[in-house]
């Protein structure tokens, strides 16, 4: 599926391969950090939820928009740029909505990740 | 050349790291601010950073901050790497002392050309700094005559800074690229010397006088 045609997709796979240069070995090293790494930053951003801390919000959503934005994942950048808006402005109304579908996308983002890694090993 | 890292997300670390290794570039790491500004501090430091905005302890602006004010610093090129992206951002990345901003997901192009002006503008600044090193050694060297001499009315000795009454000749070939060349003026030859001569002449008359 078309990124243009579809800006939320999971996963921009072309992309992610261009960034590496055709490395699979980086690639795999990649997606493995990044499988570390997401959820410390989604346990910040849940956390900074929990106690209310709007400017707590908007720095863990920030960090882990950082890191997703590597893999061109559309869906969860969308839900996680709202979190770090809501945060900035300090109006958290929707953002147990908008944290629920951030998840929602990073569920979905894995496997995806997962399938692109053994596509690499054909 | 060497390029420090400072980075806290592993993801876009590595991605730098193999990108920038890739090009040839030596890669050093700071896994935050405080690392970062310490490397930074050392006398061989990099020359290029790469840091990121947003990072645990100091933040990438604090380092520029902290950086663009040590005095008598070598030169050194600074890079914002970060996902904020809106022009207020960039002008307060730039003004706190950034070199040049680049967001991410960083574009491999773009920052292999962003931090190629970075090695120029580091190469520039080098050679810059070594030829006033040159100019300052050679002005060193240079010889200067200046100011008020005290000088003796009657014998003409000047008066050197060590109060030493040292003949003019000897006063003018410390303190200036010259050297003499010795004669007599007409006036002196006059004055001084022809009556020598002749007083020379007719106490040896007997012998040099021609027959008449």
């Amino acid at each position: 599926m078309s990124s243009e045609r579809n800006p939320l997709v999971d996963m921009d796979a072309e992309s992610l391969l261009a960034r590496v240069d055709g490395d699979w070995a980086l690639l795999k090293e990649i997606v493995g950090l990044f499988l570390v790494e997401y959820p410390r930053r989604l346990d910040e951003v849940r956390a900074a939820l929990a106690r209310r801390d709007a400017s707590g919000l908007a720095v863990a959503a920030h960090g882990l928009k950082g890191t997703l934005s590597y893999f061109g994942a559309g869906a969860a950048i969308d839900a996680v740029r709202r979190l770090e808006r809501m945060g900035r402005e300090g109006d958290l109304g929707d953002a147990e909505a908008t944290c629920a579908a951030l998840e929602q996308a990073l569920t979905r983002l894995t496997p995806a990740l997962d399938a692109l890694i053994l596509k690499g090993r054909a | 050349m060497k390029i420090l890292i400072a980075e806290d997300d592993l993801v876009s670390k590595r991605l730098l790291e193999a990108t920038l290794t890739k090009w040839g570039y030596q890669v050093a790491h700071a896994c935050d601010g405080l690392a970062a500004w310490e490397a930074l501090q050392h006398p061989d430091a990099p020359s290029l950073a790469i840091l990121d905005w947003m990072m645990p302890g100091l933040d990438g602006i604090e380092v520029c901050q902290r950086v663009r004010a040590l005095p008598d610093r070598q030169p050194l090129y600074l890079l914002l790497l970060t996902a904020k992206g809106a022009r207020a951002d960039i002008v307060a990345g730039l003004q706190a002392g950034a070199d040049d901003y680049v967001t991410k997901p960083f574009d491999p192009e773009e920052l292999q050309a962003r931090l190629q002006v970075g090695v120029r503008m580091i190469q520039l600044q080098q050679s810059l700094s070594d030829r006033v090193q040159e100019l300052e050694d050679a002005l060193s060297q240079v010889k200067q005559l200046r100011g008020l001499l005290p000088i003796c009315a009657y014998c003409k000795r000047i008066r050197d800074d060590q109060s030493y009454w040292q003949e003019v000749e000897g006063y003018i070939s410390t303190y200036a690229e010259v050297q003499f060349s010795h004669g007599i003026c007409p006036g002196c030859y006059e004055k001084f010397v022809k009556p020598d001569l002749d007083r020379l002449r007719s106490q040896l008359a007997p012998e040099f006088d021609p027959p008449r």
